[in-house]
């Protein structure tokens, strides 16, 4: 269960968030964790980041597997937020859209495609990309310097 | 989720082993058992057994949790070298996503791994424990959507197969 993911910069999410929304973001902690575009880590910094921005994040969430409807619907995702940040593969955010109806669903990432996790290259490896990414098989995510740059891309990286 | 189909027939995978071929089954227990039962440790056993019924010498059955896992297959390879079993292995039939399938070629390239699936795109599991298809890779034609396809539709409409074999 290995989609490949990457963030999309911070600035052109926030150009799709509102400041008078109530926000809340949800992680993946599976795959996107993986390519560290979800899981607690990333969460906790686009978290941050969007607050420092005048964004008004009402909760914060890790979800097991995003694309799985039982595990998304066990995440307390209040009742009254305007929009849901999705950190998580395209998956996770069509379970978002079938689960938060009446909500606005918004992607933090990109689906390259889908692959295999190698630890030892601390990311994971791209297989059978969409369209667009069949340049990028083989690479790993996140690669080199992807983190840095990910983490100051939201003006975070203090954890 | 990962959303694959078989692409082969259970007597298309006889045609591609010989009964002299020393066989491991090895199946994925995540994405390939939510794909309608392609994988899991019922459909592993089963073909296994379906296997060595008809003659085959089925030596290893081998169930991962997720065969996505680069260094998870590394170990059982190390697990099989451990237990002097490696070199009495001829041939994977692997139950599982064809970007395992790509993990495992590297790790057991002294193997034949059998190309039985297919990669149809990232789907949702809905609530019954079913993959739905909802972003199909461009090969299969099919359209992105929220509500998706189901594996069985998805297989009848692309010429190939969901579920065990």
């Amino acid at each position: 269960m290995v989609s490949v993911s990457k963030p999309i910069p911070y600035q052109e999410i926030v150009d799709k968030l509102s400041k008078g929304e109530r926000l809340a973001i949800v992680s993946c902690n599976s795959c996107a964790n993986y390519c560290r575009t979800g899981g607690r880590k990333a969460m906790a910094s686009m978290s941050s980041s969007l607050a420092a921005d005048g964004f008004n994040v009402v909760a914060s969430e890790i979800v097991r597997k995003a694309c799985i409807l039982t595990d998304l619907e066990a995440v307390e995702v209040p009742e009254d937020v305007d929009a849901v940040l999705m950190m998580a593969c395209v998956s996770g955010c069509r379970a978002a859209n079938k689960l938060f109806r009446g909500k606005r669903v918004v992607a933090s990432n990109v689906t390259l495609g889908i692959g295999y996790y190698e630890s030892s290259k601390k990311g994971s490896v791209l297989v059978s990309p969409y369209p667009g990414f069949s340049s990028e098989v083989g690479k790993v995510f996140p690669g080199c310097g992807d983190d840095e740059r990910a983490l100051s891309s939201t003006g975070g990286g203090t954890e | 989720m990962i959303a694959s189909l078989r692409t082969i027939t259970y007597e298309e995978l006889k045609g591609m082993l010989n009964r002299k071929d020393r066989i491991a089954v090895w199946s994925c227990d995540t994405c390939a058992r939510s794909c309608q039962g392609f994988g899991g440790e019922d459909a592993m056993k089963d073909l296994a057994s379906r296997l060595r019924h008809d003659g085959y010498d089925v030596r290893r059955e081998e169930l991962m949790v997720a065969s996505c896992f680069f260094e998870g297959i590394r170990s059982k390879r190390e697990q099989w070298v451990a237990e002097g079993e490696c070199d009495k292995i001829d041939v994977i039939v692997p139950l599982a996503c064809q970007e395992a399938r790509a993990a495992m070629t590297r790790v057991f390239p002294d193997k034949r791994i059998i190309d039985d699936s297919r990669t149809a795109g990232l789907g949702v599991l809905d609530e019954n424990d079913i993959c739905i298809l909802t972003d199909p890779f461009e090969w299969t034609g099919l359209e992105p959507s929220d509500e998706g396809i189901d594996l069985p539709s998805a297989a009848k409409k692309l010429g190939l197969y969901s579920g065990p074999f």
